[in-house]
């Protein structure tokens, strides 16, 4: 695994998501922090600055992930900063996001399904940071 | 509804072809048949004019599909058909003619048509013009057209014959529009409550779907963190990272979720066989203080974590009730964890007990945060969790309050909750002593099925 250092930020209030994302991700050899409150969400994220963000939608805070991702999107520093965003809201409500078809409404670079594969999450965010040149 | 009347305009339009053709076969079996003597020309000619006009409506009809549109085509074929009739009466022996009876049709029709007050008005003009004609004729003040060989003597002159015929004639159709308009008031009133009880059937489905889906999703969530934590020690993950990370701690959360789970499911059976009442209580009198001891004992070490003091008043001489001793401990057991998880480090939960004249009162009250004014009327509903209960994730889906309430309706009580956010909520629960009222019965027993302890 290539020690990339590449940082990379999980915000999800499910403790357990950020723990298996984390393995996953540092066994790739990133470096991984981790906010498990919405709220407080936005400020740790400017203050870690990171190369990627995992996002959660968090619907029962009244989708707290989708204002988060807006937020970030009107901030310069943040605006081209590539978001993966993770969901387990698909299956029940039929409601599919998607960045192509949502795009303005959503400004996230890729939609996940919870729970993720771990390959298949480590592989998205390579692909990610590369489309960033970062 | 406005299908239903033009479906019942063009039934009138195809009766009246019937009633035209059936004119013109009794005309024709009166005067060839039976022998009778009667113009026959002025007869067809009304007929005729009848036909034309129920041309006329049929095309009527059909530009004219509005409810305004098709209350008047009722009304003017109602109209048509009682001087179609008149004039046929009158050219055929006026008062003598037995055919006069044949008003109740229209007052019937009207009936079922038109609102009451319009049927009660046609009749009234059926009976004026029916009494016009036949008064006309008497008098003498228009021609008599005879119906020669019905009656052996003409009737049409006799005061006692026509008045006797009047008034048979009129009352005839007054009590049918009457009964006519009754049974169409009870039909409609039928059809109104059974359009209601379907509309609540279709939107009780609609929750039940809407509840199934959130069942579903609320069993996911947790099954697809345990399959990640799996995922993560199948596949090597675990070890390479962190001490966070190790494969104990990576199985202890899946065992915690799993046990989650599993609280959750035994949640939801409980909640829907007491819905469908196949739960059992066992109930058995006994005093509400030794549950509340038992659950206070239970729940003291979770509340000194907290910082949350217990206490108890009220407890010394409660009567006896009757109450399946397991659920019971449940109800008061959710009530209590409820008031220690939403309170604040150095807050207090008070169970107090009170005896009133229908039974006994239990109420848990606590120093906590408080339930928004917004939010009470909900507490109650399944899968509903408040802004607060959703800041404490993965302690609970929302379905304890819920199944609470249930287990004391099933014994015949009642629970409210009141709350002022910020200073604490209070839930008051009332159990019936069942020896002023009639005791209630406990549901059917159903099967072997037994409430888990909580």
């Amino acid at each position: 695994m290539p020690a990339n250092g590449k940082r990379i930020m999980v915000v999800d209030d499910d403790p357990d998501f950020v723990m298996t994302t984390e393995a996953a991700l540092k066994a790739a050899g990133y470096e991984v922090s981790q906010c498990l409150d919405a709220t407080g969400a936005l400020d740790a994220i400017r203050k870690a600055a990171p190369d990627l963000l995992i996002l959660d939608v968090m619907m029962e805070r009244g989708a707290a992930g989708f204002q988060i991702a807006q937020q970030l999107r009107r901030e310069p520093a943040f605006a081209r900063l590539p978001i993966l965003m993770v969901t387990a809201i698909h299956q029940t409500t039929k409601l599919r996001f998607s960045p192509d078809t949502d795009g303005d409404f959503l400004p996230v670079d890729e939609f996940l399904d919870k729970p993720v594969e771990p390959e298949k999450l480590v592989e998205r965010v390579g692909v990610l940071l590369a489309a960033a040149g970062r | 509804m406005l299908e239903d009347l033009g479906r019942r305009v063009a039934w009138f339009v195809r009766l009246r072809w019937l009633a035209i053709a059936g004119v013109l076969s009794a005309s024709a079996v009166a005067r060839f048949l039976l022998g009778f003597d009667f113009w026959v020309l002025p007869i067809v000619l009304v007929v005729a004019a009848l036909a034309a006009a129920n041309l006329g409506f049929h095309f009527w009809r059909r530009r004219r599909q509005d409810e305004p549109g098709l209350l008047l085509i009722a009304r003017v074929q109602v109209m048509a058909d009682l001087f179609a009739l008149v004039l046929l009466l009158y050219f055929s022996g006026g008062v003598e003619n037995p055919f006069s009876y044949y008003f109740i049709f229209h007052t019937i029709i009207a009936g079922i048509l038109l609102p009451d007050k319009e049927s009660i008005l046609i009749t009234t003009v059926a009976v004026v013009l029916y009494s016009g004609m036949v008064l006309l004729d008497y008098f003498g003040a228009a021609p008599h057209f005879p119906l020669t060989g019905f009656y052996q003597d003409p009737m049409w002159r006799q005061g006692s014959f026509v008045l006797v015929r009047l008034f048979v004639l009129a009352t005839t159709l007054y009590i049918a529009q009457y009964f006519t308009a009754s049974i169409r008031r009870r039909l409609n009133e039928k059809t109104d409550a059974l359009a209601e009880a379907n509309r609540q059937l279709q939107e009780a489905d609609r929750n039940r779907v809407q509840s199934v889906l959130q069942v579903t999703h609320e069993l996911r969530a947790p099954l697809g963190a345990v399959e990640s934590l799996l995922d993560t020690i199948r596949k090597g993950y675990v070890g390479k990272c962190c001490d966070q990370c190790d494969a104990r701690a990576v199985i202890e959360r899946a065992y915690v979720r799993t046990k989650n789970l599993m609280t959750l499911t035994d949640d939801l059976l409980d909640l829907h066989k007491m819905e469908l009442g196949s739960m059992v209580l066992h109930k058995t009198p006994l005093r509400l203080d030794r549950i509340v001891d038992e659950v206070v004992e239970d729940m003291l070490p979770s509340a000194v974590d907290k910082g949350v003091t217990i206490s108890r008043e009220g407890f010394a001489d409660l009567p006896m009730v009757e109450v399946d001793a397991k659920s019971m401990t449940m109800v008061i057991s959710n009530l209590v964890a409820n008031a220690v998880k939403y309170n604040v480090s150095g807050g207090t939960v008070m169970v107090s007990a009170r005896r009133r004249e229908d039974g006994v009162e239990v109420a848990v009250a606590d120093t906590g945060v408080g339930i928004p004014p917004a939010e009470l009327p909900r507490v109650f509903d399944v899968f509903f969790q408040g802004e607060n209960a959703r800041k404490t994730k993965r302690m609970g889906v929302g379905l304890g309050l819920s199944l609470v309430k249930r287990i004391v309706e099933a014994h015949g009580g009642t629970i409210t909750a009141e709350s002022e956010p910020g200073k604490g909520s209070r839930f008051v629960v009332l159990i019936p002593t069942g020896n002023g009222a009639a005791p209630r019965q406990s549901p059917p027993y159903r099967g072997h099925d037994e409430l888990p302890s909580p």
